[in-house]
């Protein structure tokens, strides 16, 4: 296994306290084990997400943090003050928190204008009219909707919208910013343009920020660590790169990936280490699980990303020939059929092989996984 | 995103086989069909307010009718007490409708589903009975309620403190009613309000009162507003209590006071009640009027497809505040009605508690009685009849309005409004001059269970062009050009595709209508000879004839029987939304 350089984050936990902590967070909906004894610290500044499938417990963690939903048991403290702990009674209501949130659905109120909209925070703290006026027009000039304040919310394109939900989200200075799938509405091209504003806006107010989504891209492209949910727990939490690159369970790695699942058992190499020995018989030098005897069976698994293929005349690699080919644009997607009836995804810049091409596979040991089954 | 439901079919769908002068001809027919009904009693009735002669006799064009109900003191205070009432009504309606809506759609109280189906049955129960029952209970002298509150605080006058032959009576019983009417407009409003638009208000740091003032009440003023002028609509048409409470007490309002003028009398005043009738008509149809104006456009998309939540507020330990609450409304208004009016069945005197107060000798009485079989057997044919007539006109317009691009589709849409503003004495009278005066058919029609259908099949139209057009706007165009791609014919499409799909809401709808029918007296009032009499005519007649024990008899089984109904209701939508999820 290759040795990857320490996330610059994991350094900074020993100097700097954390900002917000969450422990043993608990929440049950009926029969339905939601969030599953949760626990994490958050860095002044960090943008921290929560990634994972449907129902795995993200939004419901983000809306306990929230104090929209109340946990059966656990704490939460926000610079030091529980906020929330069921065993002491205490429950701060999100009035009083002081957080911003981006809803799904942005939910912008459609009886008021963009104005009124951004203007709300302010006017429920009762601030006076002309500082809620300068700071709403600083607001809307920064998420780009100058000039067009009077325009009632209704009105508005999904994307504007959502510039309306996240200025109303940060017009009162919040101490926390809570995004819960905030581009999950819009279309893909200006999802991506959005991303890119969110991070840069993000960066520049250092807010710290929880982010909620199911979107892999989003985590990598914005988060300074992702927290990888699955069935109410996190099974990993890291930077993009570590749960990426070293994914600490099959979960966490199905979910980042188009991933290549072969059937072996543990063997005997001819160098005499333990390797993974396929059903055809082709040996595998892999990295194995601690404690694994000879004969197990394992599952070996590797990204189609990793696939590398070669010309068979070079007389290296796994032979296989081009079943299907899908061209993504820039990109080919290969299915190739093995011996042993075995099948591999590759996922290549454009080599255009035709089908039925022989090839040779090559895949870098340390590329691939080994899951006791 | 808000995406239009309401798509229309590209293609004139039907009928481009065979020309498109079909289709406009069958929406022709259908819309003359429509306009005959439901028009022909309103024009009917500006001509007989303009006669001076009683309906199907010779008369020359005069403003008499006017003069007369001009000249009347009763007509003047009728319309006055209308007004004042159906005010006070409005203001203790509204709240109540709003709390039972909120506390249903938007909270964790519990028995949630329960308290709904309660509140909401009570529009299956029939008018009669019910007031009849609230005379047992409330009655000055041996109301079970202030015999109790008399003993309980050791009072000892004779009378009193609760009086229900009063206008406090008269509001109290439409504060019990009114609300399911109006719950059934708002809760779905209610509902569709995204819960995160409220918890955003939240996390912007309103509290929760502030987000009720400042959020949830801004976003439903539309619904709440339009809900308030139909509340006062219909406070203005009541008239089942008035009948039974008002008329001892010396009260009458508009519907009462027409109904007065015409059976009050050794002959009928046709004039005075035809003009008040006209005049009561113009008042309606106005508030109407204006209640779409208001509404028009001003209806926010509380949309959003991914992402919707419609989560309850927790209302932690108030719940059981709050569910007692309901829980006394629905016994006030529905269960405590029910005892009463089954245990006033059973008694000698009726509501009178003697020495052995108890006998079957009412249903003897009642099963004896010579009407009895034919009130049973109009009033089926008058349900059934009205509420197929009522189902097959508005799935027809409901297609029409929703699907079809054809022109005049508009028209039909708007008819099927008009019976809205009608009120059941109004339509009655304008039958009456439509049917006697106006139409002369080659056979009898006044006084016929034919007639009494025509009237509260044009009564249904409403309710059931809103249900069908919603239906049909929830069916994907994509189903039926589906259907046509596939090889179907428009008829088969229709037969195959549409039909079914649409068949639990027609069912549904049907026994909506059907109860409606059942329910009615106002409509039938004028109506109804010896010949067509119905049960609930035949409870009026019982009671005014001095056998209200009986009338309770009659009465307990209308309302089993109507209950009955709301079962076999709930059954049909619990099947029709277990097929809808299949």
């Amino acid at each position: 296994m290759t040795q990857v350089a320490p996330a610059p984050l994991a350094e900074r936990t020993e100097t700097v306290t954390a900002y917000m902590r969450v422990a043993g967070l608990d929440k049950t909906f009926g029969k339905v084990h939601a969030v599953d004894d949760v626990s994490f610290e958050v860095r002044p500044g960090e943008f921290l997400t929560l990634l994972g499938p449907s129902g795995c417990g993200k939004s419901t963690t983000l809306r306990l943090i929230a104090g929209l939903e109340r946990p059966d048991a656990g704490e939460i403290e926000v610079e030091g003050r529980v906020v929330t702990s069921p065993r002491r009674g205490v429950f701060v209501p999100p009035e009083k928190r002081a957080m911003g949130m981006v809803f799904q659905s942005y939910a912008v109120w459609p009886h008021m204008t963009v104005f009124e909209n951004v203007a709300f925070p302010l006017r429920v703290r009762r601030r006076p009219s002309g500082e809620v006026r300068e700071r709403v027009t600083e607001v809307l000039a920064t998420i780009g909707l100058a000039g067009m304040a009077d325009r009632p919310a209704p009105d508005l394109s999904g994307g504007q919208q959502q510039r309306v939900a996240l200025g109303r989200a940060l017009v009162s200075n919040p101490r926390l910013l809570l995004l819960d799938e905030p581009f999950s509405n819009l279309d893909a091209r200006l999802r991506e343009g959005m991303r890119v504003e969110m991070g840069q806006l993000q960066r520049r107010l250092g807010l710290t920020t929880i982010f909620v989504t199911h979107d892999q891209t989003e985590a990598m492209m914005l988060s300074d660590r992702i927290f990888v949910m699955n069935a109410g727990r996190v099974e990993q939490a890291g930077s993009p790169r570590e749960v990426y690159e070293h994914p600490a369970s099959r979960f966490v790695m199905d979910f980042l990936g188009r991933i290549n699942y072969l059937a072996a058992s543990v063997g005997r190499l001819s160098d005499g280490s333990l390797g993974a020995r396929l059903a055809d018989g082709t040996d595998v030098a892999v990295a194995l699980p601690d404690g694994l005897g000879e004969g197990r069976p394992v599952t070996l698994a590797f990204r189609s990303a990793d696939v590398e293929l070669s010309a068979p005349t070079e007389g290296t690699g796994w032979p296989g020939v081009v079943h299907t080919v899908a061209y993504m644009g820039g990109r080919e997607e290969y299915l190739l059929k093995m011996a042993g009836d075995a099948e591999i995804k590759a996922e290549r810049a454009t080599q255009n092989l035709t089908l039925g091409t022989p090839v040779g596979v090559h895949v870098p040991p340390h590329k691939i996984r080994a899951w006791p089954d | 995103m808000a995406v239009s439901a309401r798509r229309r079919l590209a293609l004139a769908p039907a009928f481009t086989w065979r020309g498109p002068s079909l289709g406009r001809l069958t929406v022709g027919a259908l819309a003359l069909v429509l306009a005959f009904l439901i028009l022909s009693p309103v024009l009917a009735l500006v001509y007989g307010a303009l006669l001076n002669a009683p309906p199907g006799t010779a008369g020359t064009l005069s403003l008499d009718a006017f003069a007369q109900a001009w000249s009347d003191k009763d007509a003047w205070t009728s319309a006055l007490t209308s007004l004042v009432l159906a005010l006070a009504r409005m203001v203790v309606v509204i709240p109540i409708t709003l709390f039972l809506a909120w506390s249903i759609t938007r909270t964790n109280m519990p028995l949630r589903r329960v308290m709904e189906a309660l509140v909401v049955c009570h529009i299956f129960l029939p008018f009669l009975p019910l007031v009849m029952s609230w005379a047992v209970l409330a009655s000055p002298r041996a109301g079970l309620l202030n015999v109790g509150i008399r003993n309980l605080f050791g009072l000892h006058q004779p009378t009193g403190p609760l009086d229900v032959y009063s206008y406090g009576g008269l509001i109290f019983l439409s504060a019990l009613g009114l609300p399911t009417y109006l719950y059934l407009l708002v809760a779905p409003a209610f509902r569709s309000v995204d819960a995160s638009l409220e918890e955003s208000a939240r996390m912007s740091g309103a509290s929760p009162l502030g987000t009720l003032f400042r959020v949830t009440i801004p976003l439903l003023a539309p619904a709440i507003l339009g809900a308030a002028v139909l509340a006062f609509v219909q406070a203005l048409q009541s008239f089942e209590p008035e009948l039974i409470l008002g008329t001892p007490a010396g009260i009458f309002v508009f519907s009462t006071q027409i109904y007065r003028y015409i059976e009050g009398y050794s002959t009928p005043r046709y004039g005075p009640a035809t003009a008040l009738s006209l005049v009561f008509l113009v008042v309606t149809f106005l508030l109407v009027l204006a209640q779409t104006r208001m509404l028009s456009g001003r209806r926010f998309t509380t949309v959003s497809g991914r992402g919707f939540q419609a989560r309850a507020l927790d209302l932690g330990r108030w719940r059981w505040l709050i569910f007692g609450l309901v829980l006394l409304y629905v016994t006030f208004s529905t269960l405590l009605p029910l005892v009463t009016l089954a245990l006033a069945s059973f008694m000698k005197i009726y509501g009178l508690f003697s020495a052995d107060p108890f006998t079957t000798a009412q249903y003897t009485k009642l099963f004896s009685n010579p009407k009895l079989i034919p009130a049973l057997r109009n009033t089926l044919y008058l349900a059934a009849g009205s509420a197929t007539l009522g189902i097959v006109l508005t799935v027809f317009t409901g297609y029409v309005v929703v699907r079809t691009k054809i022109a005049g589709r508009g028209v039909l849409d708007l008819l099927t409004w008009v019976p809205v503003t009608v009120p059941g004495i109004v339509l009655a009278v304008g039958l009456i001059w439509a049917y006697v005066g106006l139409v002369r058919l080659p056979f009898p029609v006044y006084g016929t269970i034919g007639l009494l259908i025509v009237a509260v099949t044009i009564t249904t139209l409403t309710t059931g062009a809103r249900t069908m057009n919603g239906t049909m706007v929830q069916i994907s165009p994509e189903l039926e050009e589906a259907a046509r791609m596939h090889g179907a014919s428009f008829v088969q499409t229709v037969r195959r595709v549409v039909l079914p799909l649409m068949t639990p809401a027609m069912m549904s709808c049907w026994l909506l209508l059907f109860a409606f029918a059942v329910k009615n007296f106002v409509t039938v009032s004028v109506l109804y000879s010896p010949q067509s009499v119905v049960v609930a005519a035949l409870q009026f007649e019982l009671w005014s004839g001095g056998q209200p024990e009986v009338a309770a008899a009659l009465g307990t089984i209308n309302m089993l029987f109507s209950i009955g109904l709301v079962l076999v209701y709930s059954l049909v939508l619990r099947r029709a939304t277990a097929g809808q999820r299949a």
